[in-house]
């Protein structure tokens, strides 16, 4: 074996290696920092948010079936995601008229008339901008 | 945490008889234990997501719909033990080399040491900081899983028109599996999908190291199992808990397992048979994993049409896939015909598209742009593996080159496939590619450092390489 290919393939594996190692510290160096400042993630932490949020209400609601969803941004197209992951096996409906409506509200105080313009009665005000409607249908 | 350990030993145990049965791994080397143990995890949670879908179609989704069919399950493995040779008498295998490791391989075996165990508690750490994962799993995976498990007998809500946006026609493997861990522990937690996910990515790190050093030898292993487990966008993507990962292993495990059957004296039919069931669990996967397996059935056409002697090769090398492949897609089949909604990508409006050539310079341009970057690496990965493979020179020795040759092609009609449904795509182009390119990327990246590590000549640095042309037994 010619020694000059034997010092070029230690030379590349040594780079190889070394390479390797240096890309592994620095995503073990880039998570530590992320668990030090967990609000640098790109996306925060929201669906364990919901989670917390919605969990009072779970038992509020039937096990199964279809019930309707209003918010006062009802272009939040993600919050409506979070709430349905958090409330499922429900099926949320942001269009038609149901029996029982959920309300996810960013500021709670736009609650009422929200309420009023749709002919929602509250039923219960779980805070933090989550409650719970009779709708039209019922 | 006990119960979650439990729910993983039903699928491993099955799995490890089944790839045991069907020739991988029943050698002492230990190489060859780690390859039936890394195929065992993959094939056996598939195999056991698809009975459990099949359950719950017949019975609704219970604790005991699981119990059930882990059970019969084990059953069915213990009886296709007793029914194939080739899992009774370990061939001969190949002596192991009496004389101790080189200086080099120690330094390359506490190197990858050092790199898994830093991938690992990197990995786990980032799985903590989003116990529901990305975007992806909350929003698909995990969502379905929950109507599994949740919805009880009403399971079939979470394919709903109601939840479109979350690609209700995605088949179920990872939320089946998800479901089943929860049916087991009792409540939906969280650290399932991410010990799952967890299980998926060590399983695709070790089955790269195990075929690379049962294929060629131990150092190239430890080569390929290093830029496997330092691309961090692999790890991220393997934490985040969606199908990705999991579509990957698939994909590579039958790639391994036809690369297996190249070396094998005799027994290639159950290695091709599992082949073809690997191709059928990606296809149970992800919708891409149907695309997947098509390109390496096709390539495996194509290599065996070049290698000459078709006619007899086809039917022998061939037939054995269809046989692990069938019964998978027939559930797959089963689930996208009656169940779910059709693909949003099945529009034939998409084929307008194909006439635009904006299209065709767009994907080339963020392919290469994506690429460039490709794997979240100090410098780009690409211009790495380049130089690295000008300076240790290609060398494939007679035996691989039909399997180097078929897992090439079968990356590349893969990735065809891929731009095809990027021409189509009724989404914006290019949001559709930012959001997932690098994901499809990773999907392809282990059975690519699979293909270049089985052409890429091994280090010299002991005097002599240590090729090695043994199969899996």
């Amino acid at each position: 074996m010619p020694r000059l290919t034997v010092i070029r393939a230690a030379v590349a594996v040594t780079l190889l290696v070394a390479l390797a190692l240096a890309s592994v510290a620095s995503f073990l160096v880039w998570t530590l920092e992320l668990r030090a400042a967990p609000e640098q993630l790109t996306r925060p932490n929201l669906a364990t948010y919901y989670q917390a949020r919605f969990t009072p209400l779970r038992p509020l609601l039937p096990r199964n079936g279809i019930v309707g969803y209003v918010s006062d941004r009802p272009d939040a197209d993600e919050e409506y995601l979070l709430t349905q992951y958090a409330l499922a096996p429900l099926l949320l409906d942001r269009a038609g008229l149901h029996a029982v409506v959920i309300g996810n509200f960013f500021d709670p105080a736009a609650a009422p008339a929200t309420a009023a313009r749709m002919g929602l009665i509250l039923l219960r005000d779980l805070g933090e901008g989550v409650m719970l409607f009779r709708g039209p249908a019922g | 945490m006990l119960r979650l350990v439990l729910s993983f030993l039903p699928p491993l145990a099955t799995g490890w008889i089944i790839v045991g049965a069907l020739g991988v791994g029943t050698s002492p080397d230990w190489r060859h234990r780690l390859l039936r143990g890394a195929l065992a995890a993959g094939l056996g949670l598939g195999l056991t997501s698809c009975a459990f879908f099949l359950a719950m179609v017949l019975a609704g989704s219970s604790l005991a719909t699981a119990l059930t069919t882990d059970a019969l399950l084990l059953v069915g493995a213990l009886s296709l033990r007793r029914l194939c040779p080739a899992g009774s008498p370990p061939p001969a295998a190949r002596p192991a080399p009496a004389r101790p490791a080189p200086t080099w391989l120690w330094l390359l075996r506490t190197s990858g040491g050092l790199a898994l165990g830093g991938a690992l508690v990197g990995g786990w750490l980032f799985g903590g900081l989003q116990p529901h994962g990305a975007w992806d799993a909350w929003g698909i995976w995990n969502l379905r899983a929950r109507f599994l498990f949740r919805g009880g007998v009403e399971w079939r809500d979470g394919l709903s028109p109601l939840v479109a946006w979350s690609h209700p026609d995605y088949p179920l493997l990872l939320p089946g599996l998800v479901a089943r861990a929860w049916w087991y522990t009792g409540r939906d937690t969280p650290q399932a999908p991410l010990a799952i996910a967890c299980v998926f990515g060590a399983a695709t790190v070790a089955l790269v190291f195990a075929a690379v050093a049962t294929l060629r030898n131990e150092g190239q292993g430890w080569l390929a199992a290093l830029v496997l487990a330092g691309t961090p966008e692999f790890l991220r993507q393997a934490m985040n808990q969606i199908a990705d990962v999991p579509l990957a292993f698939y994909f590579l495990a039958a790639l391994v397992l036809l690369a297996l059957a190249d070396h094998a004296a005799g027994r290639q039919g159950g290695l091709v048979g599992l082949t073809g069931v690997a191709l059928g669990l990606a296809a149970w996967t992800k919708n891409e994993g149907l695309a997947g397996a098509l390109a390496v059935l096709l390539a495996g056409l194509a290599v065996a049409v070049c290698r000459g002697g078709w006619r007899w090769r086809l039917p022998r090398e061939l037939a054995p896939a269809a046989v692990g492949l069938i019964p998978v897609l027939l559930v797959v089949a089963y689930f996208k015909l009656r169940l779910a909604p059709p693909s949003e990508y099945l529009a034939l409006t998409g084929l307008a598209r194909l006439g635009d050539p904006g299209r065709y310079a767009a994907i080339t341009r963020l392919g290469v742009d994506e690429l460039g970057g490709f794997g979240g690496w100090p410098l780009s990965v690409l211009a790495i593996l380049l130089p690295y493979a000008l300076a240790m020179g290609v060398r494939v020795a007679p035996a691989a080159r039909a399997s180097a040759a078929r897992a090439v092609l079968a990356i590349v009609l893969t990735a065809a496939a891929y731009a095809g449904v990027y021409l189509v795509t009724p989404h914006p182009l290019e949001w559709h590619l930012a959001t997932s390119l690098s994901r499809l990327l990773i999907q392809l990246w282990p059975a690519s450092l699979f293909a270049y590590f089985l052409v890429v000549a091994s280090p010299p640095l002991a005097g002599r390489s240590e090729e090695r042309s043994a199969g899996a037994s």
